[in-house]
Parts: C-alpha cells; structure tokens; sequence
C-alpha cells in the first residue's frame, strides 16, 4: 500500500501502548461510574421512603420516567454525537450527571426527585451511554473492535458489584443525602476529569491507526487516500434514514428488543418466581447475583472469540443459550432449574450489547454509528419496559410467572432466527476487500 | 406504572432482591458499616487510579502524543 499511495511513506517510532486502550479504560471508567451510579437508585428507595412517607409507586414513578426518558433521548445525542463528536456530547453529560447527583442530596419533593433523576440525570446518562462510547471505540479498534466494546461493557457490570454495595454500606453509615454526593463526587473528580484529558475522537487525528497498526506519516492528504483504501460495506453510510431501509438493523433491533425483555423481566420478578418455585428468598439472591457476576465472563470472552469468528452466529447462539435457560428455569422443579438458569443464562446476559454493536459498525461503518446505536438501543428499552409491565400485570392476573417467563422466553426463538438469517458476509466489512488504491 | 427498575443497561434491579443479596453478603463476610465502605470505597478508587497511572507512564515515560 506505502508504494502505492504515490507519497513515500515513512514509519514513525510506535509506543509500545497504543492510545487507544487508554481510551478503552477511559470508557470503561465512565461506565463504570454512571451506569453504575444509576443501579444505585435502588439502595435510595427505601431510606427516602422512609423519610419522606412515599409509596413504591410514587418513587418508581421518577425510575420509570428516566428509563423512557433515557431510551427515547438516546437517538437523538446519538445524533449529535455524529455530527460533532464525543467530548462534546459525553465531557457536558458527565458534568450534568455528577451536578444532578449531587443536587439529588438536597431533594425535598416528589417532583424535584423526577425532575433531577428521572429527566436530567437520565438525558445526561443518554450522553455518556455505551451507544456513544461504543460508536467511539469502534473509530479506535478494528480488528479488536467487540473484544474492546465487551471490555469497556464490562464495566457497568463491574460497578454495579461495586457501587451497589458501596452505597447501601454508605448509606447505612451515614445518610442518603451524603451517599448521593459521594456518587456526583466520583463522577465529578474521576469520569470527567479522565474524559477531558484522555479522549480523542479517532486515531487518525492523533496520526495513527486503529488496533495500533503500523502507523505512517506522509504527505497532504495520506489519511485521505488511507482511508479510501479501507473496505467499503455496501450498506455502510452516513445516513441513518437509509440505513433504516436496509434488513440488518431491523434484525439487530427486534433481537435486541427481546434481549431487553428477557433480561429486565428477570432483574424485576426473578425472587418472587424462585420463592413461589419453593426456593428461599436468600437462595435466590445468592442465584441472581453469581449470574451476574457470570455475565462478565460471558461478556468478554464472546467478544473475544468474536473478533475471530464474526457476530451474527454467535448472537444467535447468545440468544439460543439465554432461551435454553429459560426453559431450564421453566420446566426443571424447583432448584434445578433455578440454577440452571443461572449457570446457562449468565453467560449470554450482557453478551448481546458488544455483538450488536461491533456488527452495526461492521455492517453500517462508522459515520452515523452513534445514531444506528442508539436506536438499538431505544428498541432494547422498549422491550425491557414493555416486559416488567407484562411479568406484573400477568402476575397479577394468572397468579403464577409461568405464562410471562414463557411468553417472553419464547421470543428468544425468533430473536435467535433473526440473529441467525443476518447476511454478515455479504454487508459487513470485515468480509470485503479493500479498494484499489485512487493513486495506484 | 413501572414496578420496579430494570436489570440490564442501567443495571439496577428490585429493592426486595437487592436487600436479599446485601443481606447474603453480610452473612458471608460478616462485614459491616465503615469497614464494608472502606473495603468497597478502595476497590472503586482502584480503578480510576490505575488508569491516572498508566496515563501518565504513557505521557511521561513512553513520551506519548495525546
């Protein structure tokens, strides 16, 4: 390619750490504090019930209202992300984040609580999201690029095994108004202090490469021609509106909607099941918090092993294990399938988030990718608010969870079929060739 | 209305579960009060503190653009 491109190229000494695991560990840091900061919410529920004299309903109103407000902003920050970049969507949302954290200290009503978690603090979230880091991280990895998403990913799961516990112990020890200054305070001094400093939207503007490939300097316009000599996707565009008219993102976000159903439900109505199945409320605890410390694993090792063998086979059989699990749960009697459940289910819970979002980059490229995420994502939300209504109301009206674990179990199967049918090797650009150089 | 809180993105999961798993926790290690924040408050600060350390290995050793 050097002779090709007509400039003589010349290499530069590398840094033996590529700069683009710096941004990697920035993302994850921001993961870690925001996402999960906002799983924290339900260590405050019962003390500022308890202060307060609210009802459940009344507190989950505010939850409520950030998860739609979350979902539906979301787009629309991908959106801009697109046009002007991720320090200036991510380092102001940060900045909102932690100030409405803090804010939240001094809460004093109902509607001050919605306001600052449920609209504020859930737009910030939307800005700092992994839709956005993720978009980001695809322009830095290529090669690695799932491996990379499921890392910076893994860092949700990480805090909330950490900042969960934290803050129920924070607050037990002091009150929950500090508590929520300790969060604003960890996002304020370390997530945004790191994004100032360390994030840069892509590695050609730093004069390298993604994955940290051979970098070279030559003349004007050299990145130009470098970049017209990476493979062309024939669906990869700028537009989301045509991207929209294409199958792939459809299969992604109907399979996405059902992994939100299928995990949202669980993370709600999990408990209640184990305990009408004969299964004490405390095994049932253990059960769900080693699933979600499994779910790590499953995060990065199939990323990983997707970095070599492609996407679509593997989401497909990320929602194939999910839906085993489900049957498990549903059919084996009582411990059994419980752990079962948990042994074949917590490998596929986060899985699904690095797959779909490595093979919306592969298939669509990266120009409108904050966009393309986002509406995943915002389909995945849906299923997941859609789910939890469904498991109560069903509840409710059946008196057992058999009929909503099923129905929602059973969309696994075509959430696996769309997965599956997805045609990766004739749109993603991992399986086209290069074009010809326009100076050779 | 929404319950509960969901489980995935955002993470957060039913207060009724959470408490359950807190309560397992205790039972386990059997820590509680200033001692479980110091224990969870330096496993968090581990992480943007390594990442301040290899930023500025990068910056100042390696001689790192950025």
């Amino acid at each position: 390619m050097a002779e090709s491109t007509g400039t003589p190229m010349r290499p530069v000494q590398r840094s033996p750490l590529f700069y683009g695991w710096l941004i990697v560990g920035v993302c994850l840091l921001i993961n870690f504090v925001s996402l999960g900061g906002r799983s924290s919410f339900t260590v405050f529920i019962l003390p500022m019930e308890a202060d307060f004299g609210w009802d459940r309903g009344a507190i989950s109103l505010a939850a409520s209202i950030g998860l739609l407000v979350n979902g539906f902003t979301q787009p629309f920050l991908g959106r801009v992300y697109d046009r002007y970049g991720a320090r200036k969507v991510v380092i102001p949302s940060l900045l909102v984040l932690g100030v409405s954290m803090v804010l939240l200290s001094q809460t004093f009503h109902l509607v001050f609580l919605i306001a600052m978690y449920g609209i504020v603090q859930s737009v910030a979230t939307s800005g700092a999201g992994d839709p956005i880091t993720g978009a980001m991280l695809a322009k830095w990895f290529r090669k690695h690029r799932a491996t990379v998403l499921g890392v910076s990913m893994a860092g949700a799961s990480i805090g909330g095994m950490l900042l969960v516990p934290f803050t129920k112990y924070l607050i037990d020890a002091t009150h929950w108004r500090t508590a929520w200054v300790v969060l604003g305070v960890l996002v304020l001094a370390f997530a945004l202090p790191a994004a100032f400093f360390i994030f840069r939207e892509s590695p050609e503007r730093m004069g390298l490469r993604p994955d940290g490939d051979a970098e070279t300097v030559g003349g004007e316009g050299l990145s130009r021609r470098l970049r017209a000599a990476q493979p062309q996707g024939p669906l990869e565009t700028g537009s989301w509106r045509r991207a929209l008219k294409s199958a792939p993102i459809w299969q992604m976000c109907g399979a996405y909607f059902v992994c939100g159903a299928t995990t949202a439900i669980m993370g709600t109505h999990f408990v209640p099941y184990a305990v009408d199945k004969g299964v004490t409320e405390s095994t049932a605890a253990v059960a769900f918090g080693i699933m979600n410390g499994l779910n790590i694993f499953g995060l990065v090792g199939i990323s990983l092993i997707s970095d070599k063998m492609g996407r679509k086979n593997l989401l497909a059989l990320v929602y194939t294990t999910r839906g085993l699990g489900y049957a498990a749960l549903l059919l084996l009697p009582g411990g059994w399938g419980i752990w079962t459940f948990v042994g074949i289910g917590g490998f596929s819970w986060w899985a699904t988030a690095p797959l779909t979002t490595s093979l919306t980059a592969d298939v669509y490229g990266l120009r409108a990718l904050g966009t393309m995420n986002s509406i995943a994502f915002l389909a995945h939300q849906i299923g997941s608010a859609a789910a939890v209504q469904f498991g109560g109301e069903m509840r409710d009206l059946t008196g057992s969870y058999f009929i909503p674990f099923a129905a929602v179990g059973l969309l696994l199967i075509p959430a696996a079929l769309s997965s599956f049918t997805i045609r990766e090797k004739r749109y993603s650009t991992r399986y086209q060739s290069p074009s010809p150089s326009p100076a050779s | 209305m929404l319950p509960v809180i969901k489980a995935h993105h955002e993470g957060a999961i039913a207060p009724d579960l959470l408490d359950a798993i807190m309560h397992q926790i205790d039972t386990m290690f059997g820590v509680d009060g200033w001692a479980a924040v110091a224990i969870f408050g330096g496993l968090i600060l581990l992480i943007p503190l390594s990442l301040l350390t290899v930023y500025v290995y990068y910056r100042y050793r390696l001689g790192g653009r950025g």
